[in-house]
């Protein structure tokens, strides 16, 4: 065997060891608990994700078409991450009794920061009509195509449109 | 014959599962690379801290008496990326799963047994990575909405997680080889014109860890509290400016239990101490972070007896591990086992004061421990008692 061979076989032997002993420990351990309920959860996050988050998102990028998914994409995936890393601290049910656990006003914290993503991409496709400023091999979608000779802000090629994002 | 058409498997061969289905771009394997390259290495970080801070929390018997007290900042930095890494994540494994989605509908659905363990072991790492990023969030807000005991089975998960992970890498190693790098062979076959387009994509997932990282990192990264606007906790939200785990209230601690406190030290050549005796005891101070397993911390001044002094005078040897005991009723925490690099260090206090006052009830009023380099959850108030275990 190879080298290369060899370290393969050797990730994936320890990857099915930390599997077991990971299995093994969730079913056997009594501090665990349920472990029909982390079973089910399981189950329940893969339906969420693969049957509902992602095909809303393939099936917005769908509605949006081409043109505009590229300049969407941006504030759509950093609001989105914002927003999922929020939602827990947006939607935690009853009050804390530790004034230091949840201290913020997290509804104007979380709309504040959309709002500077929204402004970031308002502003970032003006970033191509400023001289001199390059961002080499990246297309800043909204903006000039390098070399296209056209004015910022248009595009002028078409791309092919259609399909899921 | 017609009934053999029914039969067709082909037939089922519909909606997301048609050729051609997904004809959108950056659904390629260099992408798949790009992204999961970053997310794999995100998770593993996530996973070492972890192990490191399930070691110090319940270190294995030969291991008591040798952890490292120094840096004193460890821990503070381990869990600090414990949690900035899961955090970062969330867009990094949301983004890589995204641009993997159209292979959920490969057909035909299973080859062999092979194609179908490979399948199994795909939908293990899914589910377990999008569960342990979940949960470990609702965990820094102290919210539990799921019916098994929460610290046992991000551990359990943990392994299973970095298992499929391994296995998923050794599984897909000559693609991810041939994807490695722009002038890789795989990616040469690629349309060309995609790469300004992934480029741009990365960026953008880039951006999105950024911006995460950025609105909540503050809560243990101090100079960036100004920005953290979705933490769950804030540097300067607490009382004496320090950020609280555990109330008084939620320990069923009150200011009547305190009446008439002693110091109850248990050794060799046991002693007791008030109030009045132990504040005449010689003081030292040290700068040490109060670092939390929820992913918080921050720098305290804090001054008090060195424990090591009250353990000489008890006649403990150096070798000694301790428990220290709080006067809190119940809660897992309530015992603590310290070894004997701990105790014996310099700027580990039974601490009496807090920034220079005396300490909150809610920081563990009258005397609390607090050592270099180790998980909050361990640096106990309402001292009561400290015993000389051998």
């Amino acid at each position: 065997m190879t080298g290369a061979r060899i370290l393969r076989w050797t990730v994936g032997a320890a990857g099915l060891a930390a599997l077991g002993y990971g299995v093994s420990t969730l079913l056997t351990d009594p501090q665990v608990g349920d472990w029909h309920g982390v079973l089910r959860w399981l189950v329940l996050a893969l339906l969420l994700h693969d049957g509902v988050l992602v095909p809303v998102t393939l099936l917005l990028g769908l509605a949006v078409g081409a043109r505009w998914r590229a300049r969407l994409r941006l504030p759509f995936l950093v609001a989105g991450s914002l927003t999922a890393v929020a939602l827990p601290v947006l939607l935690r049910p009853g009050a804390t009794a530790n004034p230091s656990v949840l201290p913020l006003d997290y509804l104007r914290g979380w709309v504040l920061s959309l709002a500077v993503v929204g402004a970031v991409a308002l502003l970032l496709p003006l970033c191509r009509r400023i001289p001199g400023l390059r961002f080499p091999g990246v297309r800043i979608p909204g903006g000039r195509r390098p070399g296209s000779g056209a004015r910022g802000g248009r595009r002028t090629g078409r791309r092919r449109s259609g399909g899921t994002p | 014959m017609r009934e053999r058409a029914v039969l067709d498997p082909s037939r089922l061969r519909m909606g997301p599962l048609r050729e051609g289905a997904f004809r959108g771009r950056l659904h390629d394997a260099r992408t798949a690379v790009s992204v999961g390259r970053l997310a794999g290495a995100a998770l593993v970080v996530c996973f070492v801290t972890g192990l490191v801070s399930h070691y110090l929390q319940q270190p294995p018997g030969w291991a008591v008496n040798v952890l490292p007290s120094r840096p004193v900042w460890g821990y503070r930095l381990t869990q600090g990326l414990h949690v900035a890494s899961g955090i970062a994540a969330i867009p990094l494994v949301l983004a890589k799963l995204w641009t993997v989605y159209p292979r959920l509908f490969a057909w035909p659905p299973l080859k062999s047994v092979t194609h179908a363990l490979e399948r199994l072991s795909i939908a293990v790492l899914v589910a377990v990575t999008l569960l342990q990023l979940a949960t470990g969030l609702l965990n820094t807000v102290q919210w539990y909405p799921w019916p098994w005991n929460f610290r046992q089975t991000h551990w359990a998960l943990a392994w299973v997680l970095v298992g499929a992970l391994l296995l998923h890498i050794a599984v897909k190693a000559p693609v991810i080889a041939a994807h490695w790098g722009r002038r890789s062979a795989g990616t040469l076959r690629l349309p060309a014109a995609d790469g300004p387009d992934r480029r741009a994509f990365l960026a953008t997932v880039g951006a999105a860890v950024g911006a995460v990282t950025v609105t909540t990192a503050g809560q243990s990264f101090t100079p960036l509290k100004d920005l953290d606007v979705l933490a769950p906790r804030h540097p300067d939200h607490g009382p004496q400016h320090l950020p609280v785990n555990r109330t008084a209230a939620a320990a069923g601690i009150t200011a009547g239990h305190l009446t008439g406190y002693r110091l109850t030290v248990r050794g060799p050549h046991p002693y007791d101490l008030t109030l009045p005796q132990l504040q005449a005891l010689p003081r030292h101070s040290a700068v040490l972070p109060i670092a939390c397993v929820e992913g918080w911390s921050k720098n305290a001044h804090w001054s008090g007896v060195r424990i090591r002094d009250l353990l000489d005078r008890a006649g403990a040897p150096h070798s000694a591990t301790i428990r220290v005991v709080s006067l809190q009723k119940g809660g897992a925490y309530s015992v603590m086992e310290m070894g004997a690099s701990y105790a014996r260090d310099p700027l580990t206090l039974l601490a009496l004061s807090l920034n220079g006052a005396p300490l909150d009830l809610d920081h563990g009023f009258p005397a609390r421990i607090i050592a270099p380099n180790r998980p909050g959850v361990l640096q106990t108030k309402w001292v009561g008692m400290l015993e000389v275990i051998v």
